[in-house]
């Protein structure tokens, strides 16, 4: 073997090590796939905030950026490296009003009037001021008036007849509803005087330094929520325009999750990772 | 073994550069068109604007050190 030939079979070993990482990356084999936009620096997977007429541009402050929303609703997307069930968006912001806020995901436009949302709030004042004895998991809340329950499974396996409960951006079983008359929805000027127990699908959000708060929201997600290989993402807050105020947004972290990758179906899940790739190519 | 004169290292040199240009331009071929094909989102994980870069300036160093070869 000449000189030449061995150094070309060494480079093409090298360049083809490369390509099988490129497409391990794409497969996403551990299953949990982490984006990050800090806004000082563009990331690649997640967007600015748009549309611009209603968004600042980047503000550079001293260990931080961000974005000011002043008109809503402000959008932002996630690129896919792959299709994700689960989505855990970390949100910092500053919302100065405390404005009622949402994060909602918009469903696969099939036309281009289709304006379909999945929304969870961030922001709840009401509840965020509550002092009652609270328990999260996966991101379902429990607010408790007297401690009885020690978990959420506890209190859904064991719901209480005879004390009332309110429902926040959380459903039960009809039937469940049915035999219980005492739960009650959640309404913006409902009275907590004779309710004892509040279960939600949203955690609330953290304080952090000089008024910035982070809230978590969670969604379940599926092949109808991809729009042009992304997550559309959109930050609702009714009443921002009209009332002339605005709120900040610094950094967004998203966390996706799929089924793990393991060696036995490793085969498997490569073979249908080509053939869809090579059927949307054909389509 | 006898050392290395710098005609030879130079020479040397010149087949890694022509080879890892070979084998780099067909690399580049081969990513292009999966991207165009939309097979996957390869961009992400892969800087296209510096692979070329450093692709261009690699080729250029090869064809002045072939010049440089052939002459001695």
């Amino acid at each position: 073997m000449t000189l030449e030939k061995a150094i070309r079979i060494v480079f093409i070993i090298i360049f083809l090590a490369i390509l099988a990482w490129i497409i391990s990356q794409n497969l996403i084999l551990s299953g949990k796939f982490i984006a990050q936009h800090n806004f000082c620096k563009g990331s690649r997977f997640i967007s600015y905030l748009y549309p611009e007429n209603r968004i600042s541009p980047v503000i550079y402050s001293d260990n931080f950026c961000y974005q000011n929303i002043f008109v809503e609703p402000a959008y932002f997307d996630v690129k896919l490296p792959r299709t994700f069930y689960q989505a855990r968006v970390d949100l910092e912001y500053k919302n100065p009003n405390n404005n009622k806020m949402s994060l909602a995901v918009m469903k696969k436009r099939e036309h281009p009037l289709d304006w379909n949302f999945k929304i969870k709030p961030i922001n709840n004042k009401r509840i965020n001021d509550l002092d009652w004895y609270y328990i999260n998991k996966n991101g379902i809340s429990l607010w408790q008036k007297e401690k009885k329950f020690s978990s959420i499974k506890e209190f859904v396996n064991n719901l209480p007849k005879k004390k009332k409960i309110v429902l926040f951006n959380y459903e039960f079983d009809k039937r469940i509803i049915r035999e219980h008359k005492n739960i009650i929805e959640w309404s913006d000027n409902i009275n907590f005087q004779d309710k004892h127990y509040i279960i939600a699908e949203f955690i609330p959000p953290k304080n952090l330094k000089k008024g910035w708060k982070k809230a978590s929201v969670y969604f379940n997600l599926n092949k109808s929520y991809i729009n042009e290989r992304a997550f559309e993402f959109m930050i609702s807050i009714p009443g921002l325009t009209e009332k002339r105020q605005k709120v900040s947004i610094k950094n967004i972290k998203v966390t996706l999750l799929r089924p793990k990758t393991n060696f036995n179906v490793f085969l498997k899940d490569l073979k249908s990772f080509f053939m869809r790739k090579i059927k949307a190519t054909l389509l | 073994m006898k050392p290395l004169n710098l005609n030879q290292f130079l020479k040397i040199i010149y087949i890694i550069f022509k080879e890892l240009f070979i084998v780099a331009s067909f690399f580049a071929i081969l990513i292009c068109v999966l991207e165009d094909l939309q097979f996957g989102l390869i961009s992400f994980w892969f800087s296209f604007k510096t692979f070329f870069i450093i692709l261009i300036g690699e080729g250029v160093l090869t064809l002045i050190l072939s010049q440089f070869v052939k002459s001695k």
